[in-house]
């Protein structure tokens, strides 16, 4: 269980969006199609950065901001 | 095959996740427990036929096993589920309908519990929990075959393909360094007959997409190699 806000590229997108529901505008905003994805479970936060074509240092930044604004 | 297999090899915490089961308390699982009878079925083998009286009503231990649904005119069956341990089938002896609506085929070596249905129904008509518990069974399989129906009605064979792939990965898929591996006995023939189309169909879009790195299409196994692809077929995203 991770309670910092550190995130690891290996969390998985359901865990992500279990433990932080304040995440999910942030996915919406990127145009991910994460929400109610059937592979939630198994691909993590770094398949999503190469599935997208995504820069982990600034995406990671808006999850953290999330978290913090909430 | 297991000769020591009976009531007593039921694991009754995994019992209690049944969903027929769901929140019924220990006590009364366990009765329900001592009242059923074991079977043990080879894989190849049947538990029951389409059309057979609904006799009795089967919880999976161990093995797998293929629910299949044949018309009159000897066409291509059609797979309808594949159920895994713990899973209920033959559920349909708990209604009035005289007739099992499917064939249950042993995929594996197989062996369950079951109750017949002149045990089983007064408990599930007097017990509030069980018979809430089997209106949400029904509910869940009416939803899922509503689903099956319209994409069958609406979607290209690709997508319908597709789709089945993620959805038995996301039920029964274990990752690996490879990829996502559906973890049951799966040929071609099995997804053929499970989305409504031909052999010569999946063989040829498994070909494809195996050349294109989304999966890894062995006789009796795929692996989803690039979920996110399969996914983009699936739901038809336009990039």
């Amino acid at each position: 269980m991770i309670d910092t806000f550190y995130f690891s590229p290996e969390l998985t997108v359901s865990d992500l969006l279990g433990q932080w529901p304040q995440t999910i505008p942030v996915l919406l905003r990127y145009r991910l199609d994460c929400i109610g994805c059937r592979m939630a479970s198994f691909d993590t936060l770094e398949e999503v950065m190469h599935n997208y074509g995504l820069a982990w240092q600034s995406f990671e930044a808006d999850l953290r901001s999330a978290i913090q604004e909430s | 095959m297991k000769n020591n297999f009976s009531v007593q090899s039921v694991d009754i915490r995994q019992l209690q996740n049944t969903p027929l089961f769901k929140g019924l308390p220990e006590a009364d699982l366990l009765v329900l427990l001592k009242q059923s009878h074991p079977q043990q079925v080879q894989a190849g083998g049947f538990f029951f036929f389409q059309n057979d009286p609904t006799d009795r009503v089967y919880v999976l231990i161990l093995g797998r096993v293929k629910l299949t649904q044949s018309g009159l005119e000897g066409e291509q069956e059609v797979l309808m589920q594949v159920i895994g341990p713990y899973h209920l089938f033959g559920a349909v002896a708990l209604t009035q309908i005289p007739g099992y609506l499917v064939s249950a085929q042993a995929a594996e070596d197989s062996a369950a519990i079951y109750w017949e249905r002149s045990e089983m129904m007064p408990t599930v008509s007097t017990n509030a929990i069980l018979s809430i518990n089997a209106i949400q069974m029904m509910a869940v399989h009416t939803q899922e075959f509503q689903e099956r129906f319209r994409q069958m009605a609406t979607q290209r064979v690709e997508r319908r393909l597709a789709n089945m792939l993620l959805k038995l990965a996301s039920q029964n898929g274990v990752k690996t360094p490879e990829g996502i591996l559906i973890n049951m006995p799966l040929t071609r023939q099995d997804l053929a007959e499970m989305t409504g189309t031909t052999l010569f169909t999946v063989s040829r879009l498994l070909k494809q997409w195996d050349e294109k790195g989304l999966v890894i299409s062995k006789r009796e196994q795929v692996i989803i190699r690039y979920p996110h692809g399969l996914v983009i077929i699936a739901e038809d995203i336009t990039l």
